[in-house]
């Protein structure tokens, strides 16, 4: 009889076990769609809200246009560091603004500007990969998306709300106030000290792990120092000497010495080809 | 009898207490022997690798290889996320329809909203109801512009950057 409990208890724990792990997979499966059609709101919000800010950023400098080689060689070099970066569903874009002053703009969902001062600056495609790598890492971790439209975390049921109604979102009413506030972000307050520097990180790795020289973005900062075009920068962003000190600790954590492919002759040649020889 | 709740109560936990996975995103990575990009490579990892987090280190996990065979090691978070990854062709493919109509319909009504008496763009910046003017022509183009076919690939691969 005892034997006969226990065959029984095995076959019942076996069958349970096995049904418990057939309702995992087939939840595993409804969960993976949920969360890509979460993934696919979130996105189309996001970009919704960076192209009005991407807009107005136009709007406020201009964009240049005057050299379709330097627009189409920053877009070369963004697309390599955006390959490597941690957010495969956005579609990345980069324009070039006409403006003297040294830097570089990020809006939520992709939209990336660099200045033609500082296009003027940088000194190799390396830097160049650098400063753009900076601007990924801020789109990717959402630096000034989470702040202007704090994220709500949506429960499956709420999701699911959500696309019953053909994607509505509570975004609509209070999109013109993310906007000014993302503007206000870009050109007077900053997205804060701790941002910028995790900014610099995410930048470094981007940039590395991209075949490009780890040190490049280090040899920016510290030449924008000593610039007289970044009076935005410096309101903007945490000095140039505590960016130089967290990058120079973060550098030697990780090994990083100069890359030897930092001078390579293709590099120089296009990058000079693209940005120098009076193109701007 | 205890034998068999001890072993059902661990089977529970089994299927209950799942472990934190995350996918890699990034186009090329790889598994480190230690938390820095410095140290040796135990193997490469593909885009949508399924990865067990082990540990966390700053911007560094220590990771299992969920698949057959797979290894620990290290690899940045920054490369990874906690869902799969999907292409943004793939992604608005699937949701199409979805998008086009919630971004037009929302696009739609913040522009109503936002033109407020027929009042163009300009004149709401000049009236102070927008502090910034928005150019959408230049946004467009941007939006517009396209590498050719394959032009990433070539720049990497004759830049040495593979």
């Amino acid at each position: 009889m005892k034997k006969l409990i226990r065959i029984v208890s095995v076959i019942t724990l076996t069958s349970g076990l096995l049904n418990a792990g057939c309702a995992q997979q087939s939840t595993q499966k409804e969960r993976d769609e949920m969360d890509r059609r979460k993934l696919s709101q979130q996105v189309d919000d996001e970009v919704m809200v960076g192209r009005q800010i991407a807009a107005r950023l136009l709007g406020h400098f201009g964009a240049y246009e005057s050299s379709p080689q330097a627009l189409a060689y920053v877009n070369l070099v963004g697309q390599v560091i955006a390959s490597q970066s941690g957010r495969p569903e956005l579609q990345f874009r980069f324009g070039i603004l006409n403006v003297d002053a040294i830097n570089a703009y990020a809006c939520p969902g992709g939209f990336i500007f660099v200045t033609k001062g500082l296009l003027k600056t940088v000194k190799s495609e390396a830097e160049l990969a650098a400063a753009l790598a900076h601007e990924v890492a801020h789109v990717n971790e959402k630096h000034m998306y989470n702040e202007i439209a704090p994220e709500k975390e949506m429960t499956s049921s709420e999701t699911l709300v959500r696309l019953m109604s053909r994607g509505k979102s509570d975004i609509g009413g209070n999109l013109a106030t993310m906007v000014d506030g993302g503007m206000k972000m870009l050109l007077e307050k900053g997205l804060g000290p701790e941002r910028e520097q995790a900014g610099d990180r995410a930048g470094v790795l981007y940039a590395a792990a991209a075949g490009y020289d780890p040190l490049a973005l280090r040899d920016l900062v510290k030449r924008m120092e000593g610039e007289a075009h970044t009076p935005n920068i410096g309101k903007t962003h945490p000095p140039f000497g505590e960016r130089i000190a967290q990058l120079d600790k973060f550098i030697a954590d990780n090994g990083f010495s100069k890359s030897t492919k930092a001078g390579s002759a293709v590099l120089n040649k296009r990058f000079n080809e693209a940005l120098r020889s009076g193109k701007l | 009898m205890r034998m068999f709740l001890l072993v059902f109560a661990l089977g529970i936990q089994s299927v209950w207490a799942a472990p934190e996975i995350v996918y890699v995103q990034a186009e090329k990575t790889a598994l480190k022997a230690g938390p820095q990009m410095a140290a040796p490579t135990i193997g490469p990892l593909v885009r949508g690798e399924e990865l067990e987090v082990l540990e966390k280190r700053g911007v560094w996990l220590r990771v299992r290889q969920t698949r057959s065979g797979g290894r620990e090691g290290w690899v940045s978070k920054l490369f990874t996320s906690s869902h799969k990854p999907v292409g943004h062709a793939t992604l608005s493919q699937e949701v199409k329809v979805s998008l086009e109509k919630a971004s037009r319909r929302r696009e739609s009504s913040y522009s109503v909203t936002a033109s407020t008496r027929g009042l163009n763009a300009d004149e709401r910046v000049r009236g102070g109801r927008e502090l910034f003017r928005a150019d959408y022509d230049a946004l467009k183009k941007m939006e517009a512009f396209k590498l050719q076919e394959g032009a990433v690939r070539q720049f990497r691969k004759s830049g040495n950057l593979e």
